[in-house]
């Protein structure tokens, strides 16, 4: 089509067309004939063009802000976002790429210290829920999957996902067994938990108990993978200090404590090592309650035989030694609680 | 998931040959322990399994499943029955392939890259060992290090860091990466690897192979460029006799190396030469676009009329393929003695499957 210069269609016209072209898409789909053909042509060419007008290409520069603000303002009006993203699946896999190199692109759009996309799909948050189903649908997990994280970069529309019902989905999408998609619904799922410290530790402590129940599933899966990277962020969770009350909920459980316990004792030598991360807390934790304390001591002698010979030949990480050294010193001087034995026996008195 | 696949034979430590059996297809099983990797060695195994797998093109490795087995992880590919072209010169083409064959597999690895390119993906790892052949095309694989230029919501024009883990194919290297200039290197960088790949499938060794890593760079920068051996680049038998009657330090077991009188009695077209020369010009605005050279360069004219699969029954016609059957491979896999053999066997099997399934 080198008479018709695709980047001579202006904004306006250029999503003009890509809606109409979804659209058509959208009512033909069920057919597969060579309407729907012409249909998704459209959409990818149009997608094309509209990438191009963004990010430029290697021989050409990305058009300029007006040009750019005009295009983010008719996406807005004409509600295409939401529009691309429900059917998604029915582009091809080279439109759906596009898609989201759109999408990622309109959303980091910043008018001074504004982000008009990211205030537009607050008010429209289908977008976000639609795209958190995504990973329901293998030909377009992956891609939903680097839109949500662009997402999750932002704290307001964090917290629309944290605080959704849908949120709780993940800890079914990070255990489907295509791996690739598990590991991606994990790295988005990570980045909601993780990237606005005072946003996440509301939530989690708001949601202690629903969390950390479906929490305990990830951590006893049968997922070697799933199991090891659970662990590893509950260990971030658990160590970043803006999750302190989070952290004292969690060390103040003894059921928590038997699982690190066993998880130490793992045939795999990351879980093993992940978990020692973990149970570093509850030894470190100057306020012990007494069924932690009860079940150290009742370990203590195994414990303290188990650190010395546990994960020796990291002899290079001095920070790990230090802290095993530390902990197998804090063992050995546990000693039972006599305050209680003595507050009892003077009641008795 | 596992359950559907029964392995048949080991390629090496963790490839095996396996069966998928409700579709009856051989594929390749690549198991990585993951436990042995670390966090961050882990991340960029899954890294490069989600780059590829957003990836369509014929010339590009697939993956058609990735499931995890215990502590392993476990990556299903098509199978390539020549395996890479690195083992298929070590075991069929010790002087390298035949200029059509090259410029074939060239072709191949020009549309990955061209596909790349346009989607700002830089490979960073082309090399003859990254590109794996079965008897009908090439594709491109090792994607560990390569890279998108756009990021963050934008295309970004040039990349300064080395990649991770460069130290293996530092030899096939651009000159403007190896710099670390403020100038950066582009994607242009791989057309340049691309030259030094020609070399090496015509050659049948890769260029710089024995040289220093810092004579090798200098080498580049002064913009010295490694050549198509044949009698045009080679010297003769004649001329090295004459050298060592003269008294010249070159040993007589060095004249009389087979692989050297092929490399002084073949001739290469005129357009292979060029080929090379252009990708592997010294400044990157000076080398053709993937593009470009698949849509003008005059080396290609020779495989119009002609594909891979013709071309690769000519020369291995003497092995009857379709002779050795898969339980022979079965018996055959711990008797190191008749690995070409084995590969001759795969070869076989291959013929008679189609490549191509999804799943």
């Amino acid at each position: 089509m080198p008479f018709f210069g695709k980047s001579q269609k202006s904004p306006a016209e250029l999503v003009k067309a890509l809606k109409e072209a979804l659209k058509a898409l959208e009512t033909l789909k069920a057919g597969g004939d060579k309407k729907a053909e012409k249909a998704q042509e459209d959409v990818s060419k149009n997608l094309v063009s509209i990438k191009n007008m963004l990010y430029g290409t290697s021989d050409s520069e990305p058009q300029t802000d007006i040009v750019v603000s005009q295009l983010a303002q008719e996406l807005y009006n004409s509600n295409l976002l939401l529009l691309l993203i429900q059917n998604l699946n029915q582009i091809d896999f080279e439109g759906k790429k596009d898609v989201a190199l759109v999408f990622n692109n309109v959303l980091r759009r910043q008018i001074g210290t504004r982000s008009p996309t990211v205030e537009y799909i607050c008010t429209k948050p289908e977008i976000l829920f639609t795209l958190m189903a995504g990973y329901e649908h293998q030909e377009i997990a992956l891609n939903c999957g680097t839109m949500l994280r662009e997402c999750a970069r932002y704290e307001a529309l964090a917290k629309i996902m944290l605080y959704s019902d849908e949120f709780f989905n993940f800890f079914q999408y990070v255990e489907v067994s295509t791996f690739d998609i598990a590991s991606d619904a994990f790295s988005t799922f990570k980045e909601l938990l993780t990237r606005h410290k005072i946003l996440c530790a509301e939530f989690l402590e708001t949601n202690y108990d629903k969390v950390f129940t479906h929490y305990q599933r990830l951590l006893n899966s049968e997922n070697y993978v799933t199991r090891r990277q659970s662990l590893k962020l509950l260990g971030e969770l658990l160590l970043d200090r803006h999750n302190f009350t989070v952290m004292t909920k969690y060390i103040s459980n003894p059921d928590n404590l038997k699982l690190m316990m066993n998880m130490l004792r793992e045939k795999s030598r990351n879980i093993q090592f992940e978990a020692f991360h973990v149970f570093k807390v509850f030894v470190a934790n100057p306020n012990k309650p007494k069924p932690i304390l009860e079940i150290l001591l009742r370990n203590q002698d195994k414990l303290v035989d188990f650190l010395t010979r546990f994960h020796t030949e990291r002899s290079e990480d001095e920070q790990f030694n230090d802290e095993k050294a530390y902990l197998i010193k804090q063992i050995k001087e546990l000693k039972p609680i006599q305050t209680d034995g003595t507050s009892q026996s003077s009641q008795q008195q | 998931m596992f359950s559907d696949y029964e392995v048949r034979s080991n390629f090496s430590k963790s490839v095996c040959l396996a069966l998928n059996k409700p579709m009856g297809k051989y594929v390749a099983l690549k198991r990585i322990s993951a436990d042995k990797y670390f966090d961050e060695d882990f991340r960029k195994i899954c890294d490069e399994i989600t780059l590829i797998k957003d990836l369509q093109h014929k010339n590009i490795i697939k993956i058609h499943a990735v499931f995890v087995k215990n502590f392993d992880l476990c990556v299903v590919y098509p199978f390539f029955c020549f395996g890479s072209c690195k083992e298929a010169i070590k075991n069929f083409f010790f002087t390298g392939f035949p200029e059509i064959i090259s410029a074939l597999i060239l072709k191949d690895v020009l549309f990955a890259i061209d596909y790349l390119h346009s989607r700002g993906i830089i490979h960073r790892g082309i090399r003859a060992s990254h590109i794996l052949l079965n008897q009908s095309r090439a594709v491109l694989t090792g994607f560990r290090d390569a890279t998108s230029l756009i990021r963050n919501g934008e295309r970004i024009k040039i990349l300064h860091a080395l990649p991770l883990n460069s130290a293996k194919s530092i030899n096939w290297f651009a000159p403007e990466l190896l710099e670390q200039n403020l100038l950066g290197y582009s994607e242009k960088s791989d057309i340049y690897s691309l030259g030094i790949t020609t070399c090496e499938l015509a050659n049948g060794i890769a260029p710089f192979a024995d040289l220093p890593t810092t004579l090798m760079l200098t080498e580049k920068i002064r913009g010295n460029q490694p050549s198509l051996l044949d009698c045009s680049t080679f010297p003769s038998e004649e001329i090295i006799f004459q050298a060592m009657d003269s008294g010249i330090g070159i040993g007589e077991a060095w004249a009389a190396d087979n692989t050297r009188q092929v490399y002084s009695k073949r001739k290469f077209s005129d357009p292979f030469h060029k080929f090379a020369e252009e990708c592997m010009a010294r400044y990157p605005d000076n080398r053709p676009s993937a593009n470009q050279l698949l849509t003008q360069h005059s080396f290609f004219k020779q495989t119009r009329h002609t594909n891979l699969e013709e071309q690769l029954r000519i020369i291995l016609e003497p092995v009857d393929l379709h002779k050795l059957s898969l339980e022979n491979i079965a018996a055959n896999k711990n008797n190191s003695d008749s690995e070409n053999d084995l590969i001759q066997e795969i070869a076989s099997l291959q013929l008679n499957q189609d490549s191509e399934w999804d799943f």
